[in-house]
């Protein structure tokens, strides 16, 4: 029993005996026989019994392999008490295969403590680990209780981990991870775990990482499985990522990626470093949480002058002879946590953690939307290392998406996050500069001193012949070969840069002039485009012999001012042209920076051009072609290329003429892009006189001209009047005297009726007017509306005149086989055009297009064309149809006569101007354009017969028309001197 | 040879391993104890460990509604407690590591499982359980402190005790015939009595001691026809014998390791002749005593084949003397037959 006593101490089925111990409160005694072996069974005499079956085995030596002491020890003698009926411990055992290792040997790194001679965590009697090691269960006392869990040592922040496993606990200094340092939070993943944290701030403890039962992991007892250093994320959160992207927005290096150009040698593995289960980067890799290396930062091989980093970043080790070795070339300056750059080279630009944005850098970063860029800045800006070399502000883009142009250049995209990537990234400085190589073949040189030049300066690519680095990703350059834009090309000139390669006669990448990165001396005055082609495209250029003139083609101005929507999507036009064509090409246009957009940008230079190329022989370096259809010029002006079907199109109609056939584009007949000739970039002489749009059009429509059979003659429709002043509103345009469009203060041209480039008004694909025989007629002729049949054209201005439609004297109700002058019948003249001639009238007043018959002054003449024995209105002739001409008659708008409610009595001079004073003629009684007085509304379409109230007069005539004039007695009066028969001698009128 | 010297001569015969007999090829397939060519008298019925093996498995449309919403996994976790209830038929076992009892219905071919007592609370752990043989269900939750009465183990009828009276009620045993509802609460070493009907507590038995009438742990409790309370005295290693007024009467059993000991008793059962079955969770057996407390046989062992134990707790007897036993790491029950001969009836 003795000896048995000599094992109660390394007993452990501490449950049984936590309430054997506490209820001896109770006055009960102890009795060992009773109580002891309740547990020790192997304590009973019975064993020695005869008389009955041993029921436990007699086995009071440990139990193999588990190094439990005899079956006190076992969990069977826990749970036959502890099942539910007490407390219920069986769920503490739920990952009872992860715990302290027990039946083994400690390794010699372990060293009990001893207190009066005897070890404080007792072997079992094999000399090996078993529970009792570090549980009692008879109840230790811990001075203010007794151990709830029955631990020999109470457990105050690992202090019983500690005690054996001292060397664990020596911080960083030592090659451990550090404890009792002070969490900002405790993370739930490891409370959810069962982690523990110490007593003072949230210390981090032994068992903040490990556990010593019922661990998720079986090795090192891990609170967290620590697959992929999940275990070291949970409190080092900002130093873990899962991708690189999530790295680089953290600022430390990338973990649980597979390296690409990195390479983790053997030799650090042979140092201890680990990898992920897919070969990742992990935490491990370059940390051990114990026995690292002892220079802090628990790191698994020296770092010293960085070479832990290029153990892995082995293609990253030629920068060390490179003037980006800050630690060689500016060996004073610090990074953010102020380590000066003498310590190594890596760290001057890169912090493992604690860095900032892509790359883990480690300087401020520069003023940039591009991250990667903005590393760069951090040394290339003004008061930095580097700021003799700036990229100035006209620089290479960055930040921009690459939209695949450098699909197989072999030139990285990086994201924003500045991973490189295959699609989608974005072009920065790294795209064409390695940072870690001073030439692209590798060579080695000491570059401490000394400019760079395009065959190093850390370039990616030898750009000195051929501009190669360039042409990777600018493909679409390679055309400028053997164009007159290359400057083997050009002769010498003063502006011109002294370049090698082919794109840097006109681009600089970093430090250049202007928009474009450009070379020369932009042009000024003009948008940041057209100002780069203009350096050579002037007179002091090298390109002086092929400037653009005074009247050139606009630039700088919005595209939609033409009628095309540029979108992201295309060019949508509101006209479909002559050709149907469903899509046109967009061309390109800029901003106000110079830059191209899909949608607001405006027209340039290079809208039209492309200096990088020219397809066609004709030297101009056109996007498209500049074809006898006109297919640069429609692109745009959708509107204008029905020109092409009209005899408008000298070709058509004038197939022999030498000045149309030089011209292969039709647009080219009229119009000349560059060096024009005067308003509307006119590519012909003009006429004289009128104003410029007149002149345009006489400069063919004239004697000599193409289209002298075309004139207008001398009485035609006024040109330059302001409509406004007589009282017209009109929806046609008007022109300024210099040729530009004025609504307001515009002025009546030819092109105010006349569209010059569509034959048939409101059917642009109409091919009718595609022949040099055909002859206009209201319908066509160039009209802006349509003049036929209801004078649609005409009434826009003369809007009082449109009343006589469907009246008498409309031909199309009276006489529609009538013909006018020029033999057009109302179908082809229009009902205006029966009666008026707008150009090449038979009669100057009212622009009279009818034969007329004399009468006693020209006005009545007028009347007479249709009013006559022999005319088409022969059955509408008054018995006198004049009024005495000797009789003058003072009649002044705006003097009303008594009963004069509807307008005025306009009365005529010989020549049929109204005056103040003249003769009364049919129209002063009359007007011709309106059925009754006072009643604004079209004829009723029919003929119908006239009566006192309407007849197209002024007034009615029932009695006030006469008695305007002639007083009360007016008619007795008409009566004597009209009628035959009552003009009779009378003593009253002798 | 009367029955009592019978058994106990064979007592000694007896071993922890189970026998075969050789009489013929059907006696092949029993498993009885005691071994022969002694007569037998237990033997192994079968295991429910599962719903199948109470409904019997799964028709086609069974299979079929399984297939569309998944199969119900049904499986007993740590059975502590079983009751048998003569006018229903079913079979309870408390699950508390389930937080569940299942409820068998071998008659019918039904399963059901009991997690709540009422809508706003769940089972926390049910412990123990008992019929009454009426068709009520006693389920002792420790954790609820509180014994819950389900009429046909399905709809709660009341529940007795609580907080104040219980401090952690386990085993529980029903007096129907003389209103009585023993409830055994372990940590405070006494057994509680209520009132059935009025629900109040009557009076209580025992408390912390040696002697008779004093409890060290008390556990499971069983009642006899007469009335008589049976209550596992766990670490006093004995079974103490109350009239139906809670007067002592005797004590079976003593601390120790040999056979005829108790060292960790748990469950208790008598069959129709009045023999008493103990459950000893150390042992991994199941031994009867007579009514003096005579050891008259022994059978099962550390093990999980049939008619072995690991940790055996719960018994419970049927009126056709099937004993039915919680084998709670094993995660069965397991049934045996108390093979009474037609002279000794």
């Amino acid at each position: 029993m003795g000896a048995g006593m000599a094992q109660a101490g390394r007993g452990w089925a501490w449950l049984v005996c936590l309430l054997l111990c506490w209820g001896g409160a109770e006055a009960r005694d102890i009795s060992p026989k009773r109580e002891c072996s309740i547990c020790h069974v192997m304590w009973l005499t019975d064993f020695q019994r005869e008389n009955v079956t041993p029921l436990i085995p007699f086995e009071p030596r440990p139990v193999e392999p588990s190094g439990q002491q005899d079956v006190v020890s076992t969990e069977r003698m826990c749970f036959s008490c502890h099942d539910g009926f007490v407390r219920d411990s069986r769920f503490v055992w739920a990952k009872r295969e992860h715990f302290h290792p027990v039946g083994v040997r400690p390794s010699e790194k372990i060293h009990i403590p001893r207190k009066d001679g005897k070890e404080i965590f007792p072997l079992n009697d094999d000399g090996k680990l078993y529970c009792g090691t570090c549980h009692s269960a008879h109840g230790v006392n811990w001075g203010q209780e007794y151990s709830p869990v029955f631990m020999r040592v109470e457990n105050v922040d690992s202090s019983l981990c500690l005690a054996c496993h001292l060397d664990r606990s020596t911080g960083s200094g030592e090659g451990n991870h550090p404890v009792f340092k002070p969490l900002e939070h405790k993370p739930a993943v490891l409370e959810q775990g069962g982690a523990k944290f110490g007593s003072n701030d949230n210390e981090v403890i032994c068992q903040s990482c490990h556990r010593v039962h019922g661990a998720a992991s079986a090795t090192k007892l891990l609170v967290v499985d620590n697959i992929n250093s999940a275990l070291c994320s949970t409190c080092h959160d900002d130093r873990h990522a899962a991708t690189r992207a999530e790295a680089a927005r953290k600022g430390t290096h990338p973990v649980n990626v597979r390296p690409d150009k990195a390479k983790v040698p053997e030799q650090l593995l042979a140092q201890g470093a680990r990898l992920g289960t897919g070969g990742e980067v992990i935490c491990q890799t370059c940390h051990r949480p114990h026995g690292a290396l002892t220079e802090g930062k628990i790191l698994v091989s020296g770092n010293a002058d960085s070479a832990l980093c290029q153990q892995c970043h082995q293609q990253e080790r030629s920068v060390v002879a490179t003037r980006h070795n800050l630690s060689r070339s500016h060996a004073e300056t610090v990074n953010v946590k102020q380590q000066p750059a003498a310590d190594g080279v890596c760290g001057t630009c890169h912090l493992p953690h604690g860095g900032t944005g892509p790359k883990m850098w480690a300087r401020p970063p520069g003023a940039s939307d591009d991250p990667m860029a903005a590393n760069c800045l951090s040394c290339h800006q003004k008061g930095a290392v580097a700021e003799t070399k700036l990229p100035g502000v006209h620089s290479h883009p960055v930040g921009r998406a690459m939209d695949g142009i450098n699909a197989g250049s072999g030139l990285p995209a990086y994201t924003h996050d500045g991973v490189p990537v295959s699609e989608g990234g974005l072009v920065t400085c790294a795209s064409c500069h390695d940072p870690h190589k001073w030439a692209p073949d590798g060579t080695v040189v000491d570059t401490l001193q000394g400019d760079g030049d395009a065959g190093s300066s850390f370039l990616r690519r030898d750009n000195v012949r051929g501009s190669t680095l360039c042409l990777a990703c600018h493909t679409d350059k390679k055309s400028l070969a053997g164009t007159p834009h290359e400057r083997s090309a050009m002769p010498a000139h003063a502006s011109l840069p002294d370049a090698a390669g082919v794109c840097d006669t006109c681009h600089r990448v970093h430090q250049g002039q202007g928009p474009r990165m450009w070379a020369l001396a932009p042009e000024t005055g003009v948008d940041p485009v057209s100002s780069t082609c203009l350096s050579c495209h002037r007179e002091q250029g090298v390109a002086h012999g092929r400037t653009v003139g005074e009247y050139s083609h606009p630039v700088d101005v919005p595209i939609e001012r033409i009628g095309i929507l540029a979108t992201a999507r295309g060019w949508l036009s509101q006209v479909r042209d002559l050709f149907e064509r469903d899509e046109l090409r967009p061309l390109p246009l800029f901003d106000e920076h110079g830059r191209e957009v899909a949608e607001g940008g405006r027209v340039a230079c290079a809208s039209c051009h492309d200096p990088h190329s020219q397809p066609a022989k004709e030297g101009k370096f056109l996007r498209l072609a500049n074809d006898a259809d006109a297919t640069l010029c429609r692109n745009c002006h959708t509107d204008k290329g029905m020109v092409a079907w009209s005899k408008h199109n000298l070709k058509l109609s004038r197939p022999r003429d030498k000045q149309a056939a030089q011209k292969v584009n039709v647009c080219a007949q009229c119009h000349q892009p560059h060096n024009a000739g005067g308003a509307r970039l006119w590519a012909t002489y003009s006429g004289g006189g009128g104003d410029a749009m007149a002149q345009l059009c006489q400069g063919c429509h004239q004697d000599g001209g193409v289209a002298q059979d075309k004139q207008v003659g001398q009485n035609s429709h006024p040109l330059r009047v302001d409509v406004k002043s007589v009282g017209i509103e009109t929806s046609l345009p008007l022109f300024r005297l210099d040729g530009t469009r004025d609504a307001d203060d515009g002025r009546v041209s030819c092109p105010t009726c006349h569209n010059p480039h569509q034959w048939v008004p409101g059917e642009p694909h109409s091919k009718t007017g595609a022949s040099a025989g055909v002859e206009g007629h209201a319908p066509n002729s160039f009209l802006r509306m349509a003049a036929a049949p209801a004078g649609e054209l005409c009434a826009d201005c003369h809007l009082d005149a449109r009343w006589v439609r469907n009246t008498d004297h409309d031909l199309r109700v009276t006489a529609p086989q009538e013909r006018n002058a020029r033999g057009q019948t109302v179908q082809e003249s229009g009902i205006c055009g029966q009666c008026h001639a707008v150009h090449n009238a038979q009669v100057r007043t009212r622009l009279w297009g009818r034969e007329t018959t004399p009468g006693q002054e020209v006005m009545e003449g007028l009347c007479r064309s249709c009013h006559a024995t022999d005319k088409v209105a022969a059955g509408k002739v008054p018995l006198k149809l004049n009024h005495p001409q000797d009789i003058q008659v003072v009649s002044v708008r705006g003097w009303p006569r008594p009963g004069e409610i509807y307008g005025s009595y306009p009365v005529y001079d010989k020549e049929g101007a109204v005056v103040n004073s003249g003769v009364i003629s049919c129209p002063t009684c009359h007007n011709a354009h309106q059925w009754q007085p006072a009643v604004e509304r079209e004829g009723p379409g029919r003929a119908v017969e006239g009566n006192a109230l309407n007849s197209f007069l002024r007034n009615k005539s029932n009695f006030n028309l006469c008695t305007n004039c002639h007083g009360l007695d007016a008619l007795f009066r008409y009566k004597y001197f009209h009628g035959e028969t009552s003009r009779v001698p009378h003593r009253l009128y002798r | 040879m009367s029955r009592r010297n019978t058994l106990a001569a064979l007592m000694l015969c007896c071993c922890t391993l189970p026998f075969m007999s050789s009489y013929g090829l059907a006696e092949q397939q029993k498993l009885v104890w005691p071994a022969p060519p002694e007569t037998a008298r237990i033997q192994y019925l079968k295991s429910i460990a599962t719903k199948e093996d109470v409904t019997g498995p799964r028709g086609f449309f069974g299979k079929l509604w399984d297939f569309i919403v998944g199969p119900d996994q049904m499986e007993m976790r740590k059975p502590m407690s079983v009751a048998l209830d003569a006018a229903d038929g079913w079979l309870a076992v408390a699950d508390p590591a389930d937080k569940r009892v299942h409820v068998f219905d071998e008659a019918r071919g039904r399963y059901w499982a009991i997690t709540t007592v009422d809508p706003l609370r769940l089972l926390q752990h049910p412990i123990a359980v008992a019929a009454d043989g009426r068709g009520n269900l006693y389920i002792s939750d420790s954790e609820q402190r509180q014994v819950h009465v389900l009429t046909g183990a399905r709809e709660l009828r009341r529940s007795y005790g609580g907080p104040d009276v219980l401090q952690r009620p386990t085993g529980v045993a029903v007096d129907a015939e003389r209103g009585r509802l023993y409830v055994a609460d372990t940590p405070a070493h006494v057994v509680r009595v209520f009132d059935l009907d009025s629900g109040a507590l009557h009076h209580s038995l025992g408390a912390r001691g040696t002697l008779d009438g004093e409890f060290n742990y008390p556990n499971y409790l069983t009642v006899d026809r007469h009335g008589q309370l049976y209550v596992t005295d766990a670490l006093n290693g004995r079974i103490q014998v109350f009239d139906a007024e809670g007067r002592f009467l005797r004590r079976l059993g003593q601390y120790g390791d040999g056979s005829g000991d108790l060292s960790a008793p748990k469950g208790v059962a008598l069959d129709s002749a009045g023999h008493l079955y103990v459950a000893d969770a150390r042992f991994d057996n199941i031994q009867i005593f007579d009514a003096q407390g005579r050891l008259l046989l022994f059978f099962g062992s550390s093990g999980q084949a049939p008619g072995m134990f690991w940790l055996p707790t719960g018994l419970a007897m049927g009126e056709d003397d099937r004993l039915y036993v919680a084998d709670s790491y094993n995660k069965r029950v397991q049934v045996f037959q108390y093979l009474r001969e037609a002279e000794e009836r």
